[in-house]
């Protein structure tokens, strides 16, 4: 055996602290080193280049490079070493960076641990055996969670580029968020007139099956090949008749509360979304219908003219496999009522939502468009009053660590801005509309001039400030709003008596996020946000690989971010599915089944189910793991009671000799 | 007590002449009548062996784990007291008895007594123990005599134990013996163990596991050790743990055992009864039980719904707050 250590400098990073070119010396003198060689940046071009010449001058069998992270080189350093004939998996790094340079100042001591874990490096190199890599074939069909701006638009790429793509969308339609908005900023260009069209396209595309009132039940397998279990929805029609007449919905004698519309007015038991729905089919709201609950009634299904209602429908699950699965799940409003008391929890009938006054500003929403005080709606007689005074406040559920939420929504700025410019074009130029804010987040393109154009050609008078109180109080006759706040750039407190007073809510995860991302095992943070391999280098990729990100499920993202995203997860699953084969990593675990006690343990504790109970020609059952299922997590390793399980590339004589290494000594 | 020593031969019998069972396994008299021993019985005729009382303290299901594959479809029955119940549990928690090849006679149990603690009242051989009521009578080889509560002569298992009745059973051998209201469990010896220092703690461990001779006669009294020849222990390669009987190696010997039944043990106390040099075994099972019932509110061996508390994971379990 013939090893090769290289100790990398990293600039000062690792030879500010430790002596790399002492402890690359002093290797020398360990059993089987032939070769030592401290470099400046090992992994740039002449580093690399170094090691293969060494491999190749001195006949290395074996190679230990002292850097940094695993995490970071490993890959690189293991197509080093392959460049120049030895296999990748005879190759161990040894992190003397994070682990060690960056965590200490003591430069002796730095460089005796630096030494020390180089040395336990050199003994597990000496215990590693070449490994190859599996070959597994690759389903080449996607599937896309969610069928929002982002998952329409990662569908449309994928399928434009001949790939089959199912989107499954828990709601009737298609859709998502930006079906519900109603301009667009910093364009004010109507939201369904860009977004329908998509939605069209994306129900019209060969190449995509939408899945719409269906969940993701269960996933299994792994990059390449995953099976997936869906669950159908009862719609309680079936959508193979019905051909959106909305007859139904004109005779449903039984109200419901508009959730597409945020309860700002009411729908029937049996209902479509909105007009340009796609797909536009009916779904009975089960709990409120009259024929489930008092079991009469039955108007949908005399009036149908396609004979869809079908009362006996049943949830059905359909078995799916993919290559791929792209999360777009999209988000939430935060929830203010649960957390705001001092804005009248929600009981307030003239405090709402932005996504509330956004339906309320739509043509096709509750209003028609007619910006409105709500508490002067469904009065008989009376006409309902506009309001002459609109307080915008923001960062509610934003950047407010009281409430748990420290991030910043990133686009409550924008559409504040512009449904304070649209309440002015709505209800008169002469209306008074003050936005309480606490900083201006304007950063994408053309964004800042949108919010000065609020400013100064729609004279939006912005105060820099929270509201610490609103409270219902009659003045002069007339019910208002009272917003009592400060003006921090004047030092005062401030009292605007309001008409009407919109929450720039901000964005949580989507319900449901967080139960989905642990069928398809990826991490998610407190919020239930979806995490990204890494923030800058593999911002669409998960940690599991196969699965993929694009839109708000990952962060609060705008249109512009999440389209863009989601052609850039488009483009990361067109490069994953290219290829015909994908190689899976040797480093797996296997089982010496003659010393199997089947006590099943690592089939209770794999993530992933890749143990399974085999039988053998007497008739008993030992472990065995599916090599393309097994992820080499070792989680079975350290439970196996016998030790016979082995992760391969991480032996438990490897291990051992490390500790030994250390101890000893 | 009797009643119940003739219920089990009224089952057992039944069971046996019905072919319900292949062989049935009890408790009979060992050729020294203060002791009890397992007893194997194959036919309804030889049932009048089998006994019931304050002796039969040996865990009988860790020959089901052991028989169960030999030969590999026999159907066995089983007398299970509340402490053996509850590793019957455990094993099938995890499938590692077949529910439908066993038939268990559970016996409410008032608690079983320590032979040793009676031998240590003589200098002689203890050779016979006889019973009435709460009143214990040991006598020895030379004659001697002695009475005893009962109560003074259980195992400290059965002083805190909280499941007199068997948790699982095919049949009753007598109606369920009061139970505690509160199942709380309490730890009494191990709180002090616990309130000792770190030192202390060392030299009490130290102290107990240094005559330790690694007969392993612990780990296959233990009903729920089921890796058999393939144990660890013995394994030399990788020498996880050292040919070297020292204290240290001692003490790693029985952490691993320890761990390996960590939330299948319930402390049925077999593994302490059968050391012949007495090592204090119950000082790691019982410690490892208070960590997993203060942790996760879990204890083992108590529902057949429920999995090994090592072998699940759920968002909120307390991880790394101890």
């Amino acid at each position: 055996m013939r090893i090769g250590v290289f100790v990398c400098h990293c600039g000062t990073n690792i030879a500010g602290t430790v002596d790399s070119r002492g402890i690359a010396a002093r290797a020398a003198e360990l059993k089987d080193v032939v070769h030592t060689e401290d470099l400046i940046y090992t992994c740039s071009e002449p580093g690399q280049s170094a090691i293969q010449k060494a491999i190749i001058e001195k006949g290395l069998t074996r190679v230990v490079v002292a850097a940094c992270s695993p995490h970071m080189h490993e890959v690189t350093f293991r197509r080093t070493v392959e460049g120049a004939g030895l296999n990748p998996y005879l190759f161990e790094m040894a992190n003397i960076r994070e682990h060690c340079s960056w965590i200490h100042d003591d430069y002796g001591l730095a460089t005796e641990k630096a030494y020390e874990i180089l040395k336990m490096s050199v003994a597990k190199v000496r215990q590693l055996e070449a490994l190859v890599p599996n070959e597994v074939p690759v389903n080449k069909d996607v599937l896309v969670i969610g069928g929002g701006v982002a998952g329409i638009q990662t569908a449309l790429d994928l399928a434009d580029a001949g790939l089959k793509v199912t989107i499954v969308e828990r709601e009737t339609t298609i859709g998502g968020t930006m079906a519900r908005l109603d301009k667009t900023f910093p364009t004010i260009d109507c939201s369904a007139c860009i977004l329908t069209p998509r939605m069209v396209d994306a129900a019209q595309h060969e190449n995509i099956e939408i899945m719409a009132y269906c969940e993701v039940d269960k996933v299994q397998g792994y990059v390449g090949n995953f099976t997936v279990d869906i669950r159908k929805k009862a719609a309680m029609v079936d959508w193979v008749k019905c051909i959106g007449c909305e007859i139904c919905v004109q005779k449903c004698p039984a109200k419901a509360p508009d959730v597409f519309n945020v309860g700002l007015a009411e729908t029937k038991a049996i209902y479509i979304p909105f007009p340009q729905a796609v797909p536009k089919r009916a779904a009975i709201q089960v709990e409120h219908c009259r024929w489930f609950q008092q079991g009469k009634c039955k108007v949908c299904e005399r009036v149908c003219p396609a004979d869809a209602i079908d009362f006996e429908q049943q949830d059905e699950y359909v078995q799916k496999e993919f290559g791929a699965i792209v999360m777009a799940t999209g988000l939430d409003v935060f929830p203010w009522e649960n957390h705001y008391h001092e804005y009248g929890s929600g009981n307030i009938p003239d405090v709402i939502s932005g996504l509330q006054y956004e339906r309320m500003l739509n043509a096709s929403g509750p209003t028609s468009g007619h910006v409105v005080r709500p508490s002067t709606q469904g009065i008989k007689g009376q006409e309902p009053e506009e309001p002459k005074t609109v307080v915008f406040i923001q960062c509610v559920g934003s950047r407010d660590e009281s409430v748990g939420r420290p991030y910043c929504s990133s686009v409550c700025c924008m559409y504040t801005a512009k449904q304070a410019i649209l309440t002015k074009s709505h209800v008169g130029m002469d209306t008074e509309v003050y936005v309480f804010y606490i900083d201006i987040r304007a950063t994408g393109k053309g964004y800042e001039e949108f919010v000065k154009r609020a400013q100064t050609e729609f004279n939006v008078k912005y105060v820099r400030g929270r509201v610490s109180k609103l409270y219902e109080d009659v003045i002069d006759g007339s019910r208002k709003v009272i917003v009592r706040g400060v003006d921090t750039l004047l030092g005062k407190q401030v009292e605007v008596a309001a008409d009407l007073v919109v929450l720039a809510s901000g964005i949580t995860s989507a319900e449901g996020a967080i139960p989905l991302a642990q069928k398809l095992n990826i991490s998610y943070d407190e919020w239930g946000f979806f995490k990204e391999s890494h923030p800058k280098l593999r911002p669409v990729e998960t940690n599991t690989a196969g699965v993929f990100l694009a839109g708000a499920c990952q962060s609060p993202k705008d249109i512009p971010t999440a389209v863009a995203q989601a052609s850039g997860t488009a483009a990361k699953v067109l490069g994953l599915l290219s290829r015909d084969k994908l190689k899976t990593s040797p480093q797996i675990a296997i089982v010496e089944q003659n010393r199997c006690v089947s006590c099943w343990k690592c089939v209770e504790v794999c993530p992933f189910s890749a143990p399974q109970k085999q039988e053998q020609r007497d008739g008993t059952f030992k472990s065995h793991i599916i090599e393309t299922v097994c992820q080499g997590c070792g989680i079975c390793v350290a439970t196996c009671p016998v030790n016979c399980i082995t992760l391969k590339g991480f032996t438990t004589d490897a291990i051992i000799d490390q500790i030994e290494e250390l101890l000893l000594a | 007590m009797s009643d119940r020593q003739a219920k089990i031969r009224e089952l057992a019998a039944a069971a046996l002449a019905e072919d319900r069972v292949d062989y049935f396994i009890g408790w009979k008299q060992g050729i020294n009548p203060s002791e009890a021993i397992p007893a194997f019985v194959r036919s309804a005729d030889e049932v009048d062996q089998l006994i019931w009382n304050p002796l039969s303290h040996h865990n009988l299901t860790t020959f089901l784990k052991r028989k169960m594959p030999d030969p590999p479809n026999a159907r066995i029955g089983v007398c299970v007291k509340g402490c053996d119940s509850r590793t019957l549990v455990a094993l099938l928690q995890e499938e590692l008895v077949d529910k439908e090849r066993i038939y268990v006679v559970g016996v409410p149990c008032d608690g079983v007594i320590d032979r040793r603690r009676v031998e240590k009242e003589f200098a002689d051989e203890v050779v016979d123990i006889s019973f009435s009521g709460d009143v214990v009578t040991a006598t020895t080889r030379c004659g001697d005599s002695k009475e005893f509560a009962k109560g003074d002569m259980t195992f400290d298992h059965c002083n805190t134990c909280r499941y007199p009745n068997p948790v699982y059973a095919d049949d009753m051998a007598a109606d369920p013996v009061p139970e505690p209201e509160d199942r709380t469990p309490m730890w009494g010896s191990i709180e002090e163990f616990e309130a000792l220092s770190p030192a202390e703690k060392d030299a009490k461990l130290a102290d107990a596991f240094e005559t330790c001779i690694r007969c392993f006669a612990c780990i296959h009294a233990c009903p729920v050790c089921v890796c058999w020849d393939q144990c660890v222990n013995r394994c030399r390669r990788p020498a996880l743990v050292g040919q070297r009987v020292d204290t240290k190696e001692n003490l790693m010997f029985q952490m691993v055992h320890m761990f390996h039944v960590a939330g299948r043990c319930p402390s049925c106390g077999a593994c302490d009864r059968a050391c012949p040099v007495e090592i204090p075994l119950y000082l790691l099972h019982r410690k490892m039980n208070k960590e997993l019932y203060d942790m996760l509110g879990f204890e083992p061996g108590v529902s057949l719904e429920e999995k090994p508390a090592f072998q699940t994971f759920k968002l909120d379990d307390p991880f790394g707050e101890h």
